[in-house]
């Protein structure tokens, strides 16, 4: 009992924190844009999203993560480190003062340079993996612009022409700092680690670019705010997936929003499995697998080391994000979302309306960043041919396939439904597939994951994506050597 | 401040500015707090406790370079895609052929590459 | 003085002085890194020019896919330093003549233009440069060539192939 307490108490917690942080995010922003200048909330929203949201979340995820292992696993997970205060001394507080620990540990490392090594490029690999990684979070909105104390206030730091795409492009440069690391490094796991990287990267950028064309035809755009779109009334009825395909009549709107993930669910799929394979995380943790070739990081020490280690954590947090602004409707709700921004004590503050959406936002980012988690902690990893054929003759075909599939049903029924009907028709067909099919004793069980976004879908496509490769198939060293 | 065409471009360049400033000084504090015992053996590559022979960097199989050039042609090909897919329901049916025409001729290219054994990593 | 004339000379600036690091460079792999910097702050210059969608193209296809592969290529045939004290051979002195050439067409479209620049708040309307305009024009007017694209793609697809047949 009261361990379910203590959950209860930490839920809320957590959610009381999120609130409150976008709230002093609204209410400086429109501070500083009636006392500064117009527009200079961005520069408070890079302050409160990039530094504060992004940035604490990925760094509790370096313990979420390991104490989710060793939930999955059936162990206690790091618990030792203690604070030494009055009433804190013998509480493990769920691991937290671990963070504390490992930080001053990599700051205090020696920092170690192999001899062989390329010194410039050594140093440079680091920083061109982090840089990246963290300016990625720029573009994605994470809550609606309201009116705080009569002036326009954007959460969001940059809304360039090109929008999604300076996501793409930006992570497309990540590849620079793992390439570098393990040419650098002049060692033979580093190379082999960071030449799987690049290879493995480029495959599933190409998968990673089709698959979001689909979102991006049916709203008429590449930029985050229109694709979020904006909260209608009754009347008018909303835009992007701010909008319902069909709803109840009433104040209360009930409904089917047009959500990217009811009308491009094999996109999301695709999406999904190619972001993550861009996290270099497993199952796809090939460049770093530490039972074989530890990874392109295996000479560095200290922070250059922690660099690697929470680049792929705000990757993370920022890949949650990207796929919750594309899929997952923003920061709309998924009912209700017309009356409560209608209700006139929302209208009157629009910094309440947009902390309740922005707490929204951050919560289904915390939902599809558990997801991860539970990928990560159980499916093994792939072979590395197994992730090539997966990246070219799966992914790519599909999500050449889901653009003129998409495009011709949006031609057809520009209303969207039928692109409705047929996502929420695929998804059935997934949910039957995945409680019907059973697994083949001794199947491939490495081909298994990616595809999905929990374990079930995983099955339903695990086994097309085993009939593609090779029963003798080897091991993956043999196929990357020469 | 008034309002310039380059505007919406300042946070960009604050949090990129931000972003290359946080990666450079990070590892600094390591170099400035951690000790400095260098070692002739420390500074050997770690090879899991074997010792190092021959260069690390070796040549890697061709495999490596048809993907990264398939990489590249597909790449350009979703750039193209992008503003397609901006202008969908302007260009309509027509443009809609247009693409189909355009992807058409790279998937001759991919099965091509695909039945030759390019894309098979086990042969 | 205004901010953008600023900014361009930067950006000017930080583009030669990487195109410099390209040329005078003894490694190979610090020459390619220097080729996208120099792709980088290019893009930043197209920005100047309200030309978003080339800037972001810039850094997709050039910095992003393009310098990757050399790279790769770069980093595995383990290119050791440059010889390029080496005697004049009909490549260099052929690249140089159209190095110098190139050169000359560009000193003298630069030449002609009109004296009076251009400021950005004045001289470009809103929609100019953005990726919806560029589509309408790729797919209207630029048809034919859009498609001849696809073809180009295909032969250096092909091409790859029989480049590298007898070793897949």
């Amino acid at each position: 009992m009261s361990r379910v307490l203590t959950i209860l108490v930490a839920m809320f917690t957590i959610v009381f924190l999120m609130a409150g942080g976008m709230a002093s995010a609204y209410l400086v922003g429109g501070l500083v844009e009636e006392h500064w200048f117009t527009g200079a909330s961005r520069l408070t929203n890079v302050l409160f999203l990039v530094l504060i949201f992004v940035m604490v979340i990925a760094t509790l995820l370096t313990m979420a993560e390991r104490k989710w292992s060793a939930f999955i696993q059936d162990r206690m997970g790091p618990n030792r480190a203690r604070i030494a205060l009055p009433g804190l001394k013998n509480r493990s507080l769920g691991g937290l003062p671990h963070i504390l620990t490992d930080v001053l540990k990599m700051l205090t490392k020696e920092d170690l340079i192999p001899a062989a090594a390329n010194r410039f490029m050594f140093n440079l690999g680091p920083i061109l993996a982090f840089a990246p990684t963290f300016a990625l979070f720029a573009v994605v909105p994470a809550g609606p612009s309201v009116q705080v104390f009569g002036r326009n206030v954007d959460m969001v730091v940059a809304t360039p022409d090109f929008g999604a795409l300076y996501v793409l492009a930006i992570a497309s440069l990540a590849v620079y700092g793992t390439a570098l690391a393990g040419w650098a490094s002049n060692n033979k796991f580093g190379l082999l680690g960071g030449v799987r990287a690049t290879s493995q990267m480029i495959a599933y950028e190409v998968a990673l670019g089709l698959s979001l064309v689909g979102i991006f035809l049916t709203f008429s755009s590449v930029q985050f705010p229109a694709i979020i779109g904006d909260i209608g009334n009754a009347l008018t009825g909303g835009t992007g997936q701010g909008r319902y395909l069909w709803r109840t009549d009433g104040a209360f709107d009930l409904g089917l929003p047009a959500w990217g993930i009811f009308i491009q669910p094999l996109g999301f799929l695709l999406f999904f499995a190619a972001s993550f394979a861009e996290t270099k995380r497993a199952p796809f943790d090939l460049p770093e697998g530490e039972s074989e070739i530890i990874g392109y990081f295996v000479e560095y020490s200290g922070m250059k080391f922690g660099l690697f280690m929470i680049s792929e954590f705000v990757e993370v947090v920022v890949l949650a994000g990207v796929t919750t602004a594309f899929f997952f409707g923003g920061y709309h709700l998924p009912f209700g979302n017309e009356w409560l921004a209608n209700l006139p004590i929302m209208q009157e503050h629009g910094w309440l309306l947009g902390t309740i959406l922005g707490t929204v936002f951050w919560l289904k980012v915390l939902f599809l960043i558990w997801v991860q988690l539970l990928i990560r902690w159980t499916f093994p990893r792939f072979r590395y041919d197994q992730i090539q054929s997966l990246g070219w003759k799966i992914l790519l075909p599909l999500g050449l396939v889901n653009i003129f599939v998409t495009g011709a049903l949006v031609l057809w029924d520009p209303s969207l439904r039928a692109l409705a009907v047929l996502g929420i028709a695929e998804i059935g067909i997934l949910v039957v597939l995945t409680t019907t099919t059973k697994v083949p004793a001794g199947g491939a069980h490495g081909a298994h994951a990616g595809h999905g976004h929990d374990h079930g879908h995983g099955h339903a496509h695990g086994g097309h994506g085993a009939h593609d490769l090779p029963a003798h198939a080897h091991g993956a060293a043999p196929a990357s050597t020469h | 401040m008034t309002p310039t065409p380059l505007t919406p471009y300042l946070p960009l360049a604050v949090v990129l500015l931000l972003a290359g400033g946080m990666a450079m000084l990070i590892p600094q504090i390591t170099t400035r707090l951690g000790p400095r015992r260098p070692s002739a053996i420390k500074a050997t590559s770690f090879e899991a406790g074997s010792e190092s022979s021959g260069p690390a960097r070796q040549r890697f199989a061709v495999k490596f370079y048809v993907v990264a050039l398939l990489f590249i042609v597909f790449d350009v090909e979703a750039v193209f895609l992008y503003p397609w897919a901006v202008n969908f329901q302007a260009l309509g049916w027509f443009g809609y052929v247009e693409m189909l025409v355009f992807a058409a001729t790279l998937v001759v290219g991919l099965i091509y590459i695909w039945k030759k054994g390019a894309l098979d990593w086990e042969s | 003085m205004n901010i953008e004339l600023i900014l361009f000379g930067a950006f000017a600036l930080l583009t030669l002085l990487s195109a410099g690091t390209v040329i005078f460079a003894r490694s190979p792999i610090n020459s390619a890194m220097a080729l996208v910097s120099t792709f980088f702050f290019m893009a930043g210059i197209y920005v100047l020019l309200w030309a978003h969608t080339v800037a972001v193209m810039q850094v997709l296809v050039y910095a992003g896919a393009i310098m990757v592969l050399f790279l790769f290529v770069i980093m595995l045939l383990n290119l050791g330093e440059s010889s390029t004290r080496g005697k004049p051979t009909v490549a260099r002195v052929a690249g140089g003549a159209a190095t110098v050439g190139l050169f000359a067409v560009l000193a003298i479209i630069l030449l002609k233009l009109p004296a009076e620049p251009a400021t950005l708040s004045t001289g470009a309307q809103a929609s100019f440069g953005t990726i919806a305009t560029m589509g309408q024009v790729i797919f209207t007017q630029w048809l034919f060539p859009f498609e001849a694209v696809s073809l180009l793609l295909l032969v250096a697809m092909v091409g790859a192939v029989v480049v590298a047949k007898s070793r897949i």
